[in-house]
């Protein structure tokens, strides 16, 4: 197939530029020859200029509507109240927004040709954008359940500058979109196989699975790594905390709304209920505020359990070649593509639920997308959860996938704790704080409390040599690896070749304890949530391991 | 790490002036707040011990201020040192939070040189390192000499590696 490539670019080429002379002197001859462009190379979609869906239109309008609320919703509540004053001003924003947006998304067009991605837009300002298709991280899709109806998705391009993606191709069918990540997916092939004849630097393990990868990318579907049944998703869904972020939302509904009758929904008038006996109110008061926190902790379990199957029902885990792909959702569908070589960052996340029924889930990072913490569908999934929910004895086995290779056996690696001195310190914050509580409840609510308060010292104190110990760090022969964590602990691994500066820090609190905080910068560091910046350290050993963080990294 | 102490740079002493000269227009600035601020109080009429103490408190903000502005810069500038070694560049700041940092040559995106108006009277010059990171994707020594900045660039452009480093 790269044999017959050269040539074919070569006519290729020529087609674009004669597009462009056109599309630069009239718009409507450009589009005459795309008319007849399909019958000239059918099996190339190269070079050749493809259009987004014409259902787009609909999408568009809902985007539109859904950004500007405010207009839709005076719009409405005018037409309801027969105000045509507020209707005409709504459709005085609405008509001429929704118009420029329609023709904006009727003069996208993209193409690939020479191993570029030629994204171009606008009628009046054109943009012409151009990404080297070697630099593409990854070809995201996402379907809502319109999408899905309709056999159209969301495209999403990105490469690895930015927070957001190079390009959003809003919507293309299905089939189109597959052309597109054929035609990345080759060009990246081929380019690769030059890297090799040139004898470029190219990483070496990626090399390596790349060549053992092409045999693979044939069937275009991959080999199935993982699939997370029903039961894990459950699981998971238990043990996060998901729901509290839903139930705070509604809280902030109800304080909204409820703020005219307050006294109907204090705790206290639990007692005056008429169904309670006279006599044994405080026991009952007690059953029933028990049973009612219970009840809520349930509910907001199985909020939990709602999110994790609307966003990871039936999802699956493949590895094509050099590539992962991951799909899955209930309603909204995503599927992401994750070059191996591209993953930045590999961190294995497990709560404290999760720990009890031995449980992990894995995040990883990749170059692009690195600020955007937002629960936005295809970020969230490519990276932030990359494998949702899997068991503990599994994960070693995913690790080893994504970077074949690597030493897992943790027993081995030489382990570095933080300076002894960190204990003392921890406790000595704790007992700080615990005596500044213990003094506040005593000017608030009376010595009685305060008895009741002086709880804090032996619990912060428990935290602080918990904490103390928890922590962990190691140089092995790939990078560096970091555990924390009291309650939920993570361990994280960095690789010297993606380490992209090491540094130390000092406090003055820090010098008179001796101690020193290591930072390993990587990019993308984010959505992993787990930084590694190691407070505490002995102070030569950080001094110590930054230098060879630096040699090391340098030597990849 | 004592063969390599000796190798270690400071910035030009000139940065010294120009940071001093910053730094007096702050405090200038300080004054004239200060002078204001406290008239208007005083002719406000405060109650007791303010109409007294608020005047002494300024005056003492302002001394150090003005000591500050004096000897600070000089402190700063000996705390400041870089360093470039067959690995890479590093750099060492703070005089109380202090701080070191090390990019490997191969994962220098790429570098300015930047100059402002002050900066261009006593030729110095920013150097501005760029790497893929994300806490440090940006990393700035200021108050070099404007030559050694530009070579300081040129170097850092010279030994990286070519190739694609994320």
């Amino acid at each position: 197939m790269s044999s017959e490539l050269p040539p074919d670019d070569i006519v290729d080429a020529e087609i674009v530029e004669s597009e462009i002379v056109d599309a630069e002197t009239d718009d409507g001859s450009a589009s005459s020859i795309n008319a007849n462009a399909p019958s000239q190379s059918p099996p190339l979609p190269e070079a050749e200029d493809r259009y987004l869906h014409p259902l787009s239109v609909i999408f568009s309008l809902t985007d539109l509507i859904k950004q500007n609320l405010l207009p839709a919703v005076l719009g409405i509540f005018g037409a309801a109240n027969g105000d045509l004053v507020y209707v005409g001003l709504a459709l005085l924003f609405f008509v001429p927004t929704f118009l420029f947006s329609l023709i904006r998304y009727f003069t996208i067009r993209y193409r690939i040709s020479d191993g570029e991605l030629v994204v171009q837009e606008g009628v009046l300002f054109r943009r012409v954008r151009t990404v080297p298709v070697e630099r593409i991280q990854n070809i995201d899709m996402v379907q809502g359940v319109l999408h899905r109806m309709l056999n159209l998705a969301e495209v999403r391009v990105e490469t690895a500058s930015g927070t957001k993606p190079e390009a959003v191709l809003k919507v293309l069918s299905l089939e189109e979109m597959e052309r597109l990540r054929e035609g990345v997916l080759r060009h990246k092939q081929t380019s690769h196989t030059f890297d090799e004849n040139t004898g470029e630097a190219v990483a070496p393990i990626s090399q390596d699975a790349n060549g053992a990868g092409l045999s693979k990318k044939r069937s275009s579907a991959g080999e199935l790594l993982l699939k997370i049944p029903f039961s894990w998703l459950a699981k998971a869904g238990f043990a996060s905390n998901r729901g509290f972020v839903l139930v705070g939302l509604l809280l902030g509904f109800y304080f909204q709304f409820a703020q005219g009758k307050p006294s109907e929904f204090r705790v206290r008038d639990f007692g005056n209920w008429q169904f309670l006996p006279d006599d044994g109110g405080l026991l009952m008061n007690a059953c029933m505020i028990v049973a009612g926190v219970l009840i809520g902790l349930l509910l907001l379990r199985l909020l939990g359990i709602g999110w994790y199957i609307l966003r990871f029902f039936g999802y699956e885990l493949r590895q094509a070649g050099d590539d992962f792909k991951i799909s899955c959702g209930l309603l909204t569908k995503v599927s992401a593509t994750i070059p191996r070589k591209r993953i930045q960052f590999v961190s294995v996340h497990r709560g404290l639920i999760m720990r009890w029924m031995g449980l992990a889930s894995v995040r990883i990072e990749t170059a692009g997308g690195a600020a955007d913490n937002s629960e936005n569908a295809t970020t969230t999934v490519a990276r932030r959860w990359f494998i949702p929910v899997l068991p503990e004895a599994a994960v070693a086995e995913i690790i080893a996938e994504l970077r074949p290779g690597i030493d897992l056996n943790m027993e081995r690696y030489h382990w570095r704790l933080l300076a002894k001195r960190a204990l003392a310190r921890f406790t000595r914050i704790a007992c700080v704080v615990s005596g500044a509580f213990v003094a506040a409840t005593f000017l608030i609510f009376g010595w009685k409390w305060a008895i009741a308060a002086l709880v804090a010292f032996p619990a912060l104190i428990l935290y602080a040599i918990k904490k103390s110990r928890s922590v962990k760090y190691a140089r092995t022969d790939f990078g560096v690896v970091y555990r924390s964590g009291v309650l939920a602990k993570k361990t994280s691994f960095s690789f010297f070749e993606k380490i992209q500066a090491a540094s130390w820090r000092q406090t003055p609190f820090d010098r008179r304890w001796k101690m020193a905080t290591l930072s390993v910068d990587t990019a993308a560091a984010g959505p992993a949530q787990h930084e590694i910046d190691i407070k505490y350290l002995d102070e030569d050993l950080a001094k110590e391991e930054y230098e060879q963080i630096l040699a090391l990294a340098a030597a990849r | 790490m004592t063969e390599t102490q000796s190798d270690w740079n400071k910035l030009d002493p000139a940065s010294v002036t120009t940071n001093r000269i910053v730094y007096f227009i702050g405090f200038a600035f300080a004054v004239l707040a200060s002078v204001v601020g406290g008239a208007i109080a005083i002719a406000s009429e405060l109650p007791e011990p303010w109409h007294w103490l608020l005047p002494v408190i300024l005056v003492i903000v302002n001394m150090i201020l003005l000591w500050l502005a004096i000897y600070w810069p000089a402190i700063e500038h000996r705390n400041v040192r870089w360093l470039t070694s067959p690995v890479g560049v590093e750099i060492k700041k703070g005089v109380f939070w202090r701080h070191q940092i090390a990019i490997p040559w191969a994962r220098v995106q790429h570098a300015d040189v930047s100059q402002g108006p002050l900066a261009r009277q006593f030729s110095l010059g920013n150097l501005t390192i760029h790497t893929a990171g994300t806490k440090h994707a940006s990393i700035d020594l200021e108050g070099l000499s404007h030559d050694v900045a530009i070579e300081l660039r040129d170097k850092v452009i010279r030994q990286r590696k070519a190739g694609d480093v994320v």
